[in-house]
């Protein structure tokens, strides 16, 4: 039964808490596959030095007055920068121990193509633990909609890691993001039981299952998703597929959260040096409330960030779940908010 | 078992149901403050029926600890997929 309120006063908590600092990193906003549903457009590149130079003073200058941090990873592919994810997530784990601050475990957004062990092991050594990766099917049926820039496969690559981090014993947890509707439900049916039957039991994985949306971007015209009452069905039929795991999907009640934009504490650091809310609207110019200076300074146009916010006052569910259904409401700025001092980086031409 | 969720409004009020975050302004660091009337306790202890959080206050602050950013939200169909 779903009795808790929406939102809870842990949540209300959370979500306003002035000590605490959660920061959404994209160390590059490119990415080395090209998803046949993906929004996104790279026009950004790698995350420039000056910038990663000030999220690390950033973090130094917030470290004397929270009480808890949070470093979590966006991209593009945030692990084709991580050198970045290494030296950002390494310096917030030793200035937390240094302070005594609680260092919350990151998270990451990635497709899993480069989380070898090894490079698990580096990322869980600086407490960056929690991972979502997306799978679409077995073999060719995911590699039909989630291939590299070249159009070569990735199931492949992607499998021999998740099975080769299920032999070890690192202290991680993935969230298996298993995409449906985008093939045949015999297909997504095999991917369920072959998950369940490698991954099954080991409390580390987990599964969320989702149908794949409109997103917007280049690709919007190619999808037609299923209808939400479709959905859900089907998210229940595969849920009983994988009785070895740990199963949710978009319609269960209790998940309900205030959604990180809409915090005040929680800002999102673009490759570069734009400060933002939110990692889906990033081509709105709505959601760039700000800079960040190579020095840790924030440059912050608060009426900006005000839209952000509007879900409290009413508690309005709607707006508290995505904000961007309020800020959508709101007229688009004639100017830019803050101009981005940084020299933006030429996209490489052929991502690695 | 005591009753869960928010009292009804008393005197048909519709204002103030929620924190007011419309003075919350971030500074140079990214601070905000919480406790000077931009988000005020009594507002804030009259959501969560009387229990004792100070925003601001993290001493005081309920467990369990912080659950990790959900970036993609599962509530809404604007999920990114990667």
């Amino acid at each position: 039964m779903d009795s808790e309120p929406f939102p809870s006063r842990q949540q209300l908590f959370d979500a306003l808490d002035p000590r605490r600092l959660f920061l959404l990193i994209l160390p590059t906003e490119q990415c080395n596959f090209r998803c046949t549903y993906c929004y996104e457009d790279f026009s950004s590149g790698k995350m420039r030095p000056e910038v990663v130079q000030g999220i690390k003073r950033l973090v130094d200058r917030r470290v004397d007055d929270v009480s808890c941090m949070q470093v979590s990873w966006f991209g593009g592919e945030p692990l084709i920068a991580k050198d970045i994810v290494f030296d950002v997530s390494e310096h917030v784990a030793r200035r937390c121990a240094e302070k005594g601050i609680e260092h919350v475990p990151g998270s990451m957004t990635t497709n899993g193509y480069f989380l070898a062990p090894a490079v698990m092991e580096r990322l869980c050594a600086a407490n960056q633990r929690q991972f979502q990766v997306s799978v679409d099917g077995l073999g060719a049926v995911h590699d039909r909609t989630r291939h590299l820039v070249s159009g070569k496969g990735t199931f492949d690559r992607l499998w021999g890691n998740l099975t080769a981090l299920r032999r070890t014993d690192l202290e991680f947890r993935i969230n298996l993001r298993v995409h449906f509707g985008a093939c045949d439900p015999s297909e997504t049916q095999a991917l369920c039981r072959e998950v369940d039957r490698v991954f099954g039991g080991d409390p580390r994985f987990s599964v969320y299952l989702k149908c794949i949306e409109n997103y917007g971007g280049a690709n919007a015209g190619r999808i037609t998703p299923l209808a939400p009452e479709e959905a859900r069905k089907a998210s229940e039929h595969y849920a009983t597929l994988m009785p070895g795991l740990v199963v949710t999907n978009m319609y269960q009640k209790g998940l309900r959260e205030i959604c990180y934009a809409a915090h005040p504490n929680n800002l999102m650091i673009r490759a570069d040096g734009r400060v933002g809310k939110c990692a889906l609207s990033l081509g709105d110019p709505r959601n760039t409330i700000g800079r960040l200076d190579p020095d840790g300074r924030l440059h912050i146009d608060n009426d900006r960030l005000q839209p952000w916010m509007a879900g409290f006052a009413q508690l309005d569910e709607e707006v508290l779940v995505c904000p961007m259904q309020g800020v959508g409401r709101t007229p688009l700025p004639e100017r830019e908010a803050v101009p981005v001092t940084f020299r933006r980086p030429r996209p490489p031409s052929s991502p690695p | 078992m005591a009753a869960k969720g928010r009292k009804p409004e008393s005197g048909g009020k519709s204002k103030a149901k929620g924190p007011d975050t419309s003075k919350v302004k971030l500074d140079d660091a990214g601070r905000f403050k919480s406790n000077e009337g931009e988000l005020s306790d009594e507002t804030l202890d009259k959501i969560s029926g009387g229990t004792i959080f100070k925003l601001g206050d993290a001493c005081k602050r309920p467990k369990p600890p912080p659950k990790p950013l959900q970036v993609c939200c599962p509530s809404v169909n604007l999920c990114k997929p990667k």
